[in-house]
């Protein structure tokens, strides 16, 4: 168990214990191909990628993180969004400020395409099967009616590039490609209520 | 053994060019005079134009241009090749004899797409960066003033009495109908998600526009501003998400809309009566956008991702060739010529 003592990084010699412990703390892992760290949190994973006993990678919390937004995410223009909130805000735009951005985009499309501020007509179009958003991802974003959890495509970074987006090419699922990300209707006890 | 194999489908692979070849001899046959066109493609990822002779379907000359070329068309008198290079905020025209660059069109920021009036005087230009549409005399070569339109315009169709602009804004989902005398939006329409490219009937009966992550086409009435017919698409064996309707060719009797449709790799044949989906033509990956030759016998397509051109013989509605082009083919203009 990793225990985050704080402010080691900060120390005149922090960097150098980190570079010490980490390799000594993954040197008992059994054989990996990649290291998957799970950290929202931020307390560890971060001190991972370079620093592991064995040259691997990591992905999860730190190396490769699969984020609904990235600075650096461009394609189907995406870099007209990023150019906007960078002129606007003078700083890049995060995974929350898309989060944000989508939020009211999706109230905005219902209020659009139902022509009418009523709360209830607005949840009925975006709890419909018409919904479907465009939100610089190259496909729909829909809402899964099991759980209104939004399906989206998933990008992976290393912080400085985008380097693919998920589903990968060849993952197959009989509702909809976005489906095989996260956790199924089948696999799920939740039911809405 | 193994070489053996591999020699028998070379050999099958020779017969197969070669009766290939021997087709398409008898298509120029049959069309009686042989029909040189020249087609341009731009290549948005290489920086360069792909010029093709539209009798042997091969390339012929390739142009170095600005970055980032898409928009690509040729002046009425066909003297230049019109390409947006958005990366260089500018339009680049191209001398089609020399395929030098000549001159630069004060296009604004970021030029996607523009359209001509019918007199090849004035040029309108979408700023996609801009939310704007800037409006050029393309004799003098300087900008006679801008249209505020949506966020992110792109697609622009215009009526052939060149009275009506019609510009897509792609994150505003909506067709813009401004009048190019007043230069006055007159009518705005809502389409579906991330409208793309806006084409008119020769009649002026209708206005197509795509919706790229809609997936539809909206048929709009360009006196009443109403959609009146949504065309779908529905391909077996392809999720809804990859059916993604982008470029628009409609034939000039109006009879035959093709539309493409992007990662689909399909392009749709549409009954321009009926609007009902007639057939899915298979073409390379991600196709884009698409071009008639002046005959209306062939129709070519971009194909992004396979950096290819596919043809397609309009009459029988079939594939007949494949030209490899430069990186991440995008636009495409064809000339008399």
């Amino acid at each position: 168990m990793f225990e985050d003592t704080g402010g080691a990084r900060r120390t005149d010699s922090g960097v150098v214990q980190i570079q010490r412990q980490l390799p000594v703390f993954t040197q008992g892992a059994p054989a990996y191909d990649v290291l998957v760290a799970a950290d929202e949190s931020e307390v560890f994973a971060s001190y991972l990628p370079y620093r592991t006993w064995d040259p691997r990678p990591v992905a999860g919390s730190a190396g490769l993180v699969p984020t609904t937004w990235d600075g650096s995410h461009d394609q189907w223009g995406a870099v007209q969004l990023q150019d906007r909130f960078m002129r606007k805000f003078s700083r890049r735009m995060t995974a929350r400020d898309m989060q944000a951005w989508t939020a009211v985009r999706m109230i905005g499309e219902s209020a659009s395409r139902t022509r009418s501020a009523d709360p209830k007509a607005m949840l009925d179009f975006l709890t419909g099967p018409d919904f479907a958003l465009a939100a610089f991802k190259g496909q729909r974003l829909t809402l899964r009616d099991w759980n209104l959890q939004l399906r989206q495509p998933i990008l992976l970074s290393d912080g400085r590039m985008i380097v693919s987006v998920s589903p990968q090419e060849g993952f197959l699922h009989q509702v909809s490609e976005l489906d095989t990300l996260g956790i199924d209707r089948p696999e799920s006890q939740c039911r809405l209520k | 053994m193994t070489e053996k194999t591999n020699i028998g489908s070379f050999l099958l692979s020779v017969a197969g060019t070669r009766s290939c070849l021997l087709g398409l001899g008898m298509v120029a046959l049959i069309g009686g005079q042989a029909s040189a066109f020249t087609a341009y493609v731009s290549n948005e990822k290489s920086n360069t134009i792909s010029v093709i002779d539209t009798d042997k379907f091969t390339v012929v000359k390739t142009i170095k241009v600005g970055q980032r070329p898409r928009g690509i068309g040729l002046s009425k008198d066909e003297k230049f090749i019109l390409v947006a290079v958005g990366d260089d905020d500018t339009i680049e025209m191209i001398d089609v004899r020399t395929h030098e660059v000549v001159a630069t069109l004060p296009s604004g920021p970021d030029p996607e797409l523009f359209t001509q009036d019918p007199a090849g005087k004035i040029l309108y230009v979408a700023n996609e960066n801009d939310n704007t549409v800037t409006i050029i005399d393309l004799e003098r070569r300087v900008p006679l003033g801008e249209v505020q339109v949506g966020v992110e315009p792109e697609g622009m169709g215009l009526s052939p009495d060149g009275k009506t602009l019609v510009a897509t804004s792609e994150t505003t989902n909506m067709a813009h109908f401004i009048d190019t005398v007043t230069r006055r939006i007159v009518a705005n329409v809502l389409v579906d998600a991330r409208p793309r490219f806006a084409e008119f009937k020769r009649d002026a009966s209708e206005v197509w526009v795509s919706s790229e992550i809609g997936g539809t086409v909206s048929v709009i009435d360009p006196v009443k501003h109403e959609v009146k017919k949504k065309i779908t698409f529905d391909i077996p064996g392809l999720r809804k998400e990859a059916i993604q309707a982008v470029g628009i060719s409609i034939t000039r009797d109006g009879k035959t809309g093709f539309v493409a449709l992007g990662p689909a790799n399909r392009v749709a044949v549409i009954n321009g009566a009926t609007h009902e989906v007639q057939k899915y033509l298979l073409v390379g990956q991600r196709v884009w956008h698409m071009a008639f030759t002046p005959d209306e016998k062939y129709l070519l397509t971009t194909n992004g991702v396979s950096n290819d051109v596919s043809i397609i013989d309009v009459a029988n509605l079939k594939i007949i060739k494949t030209i490899q082009v430069g990186e991440l083919p995008w636009g495409i203009a064809i000339s008399q010529q």
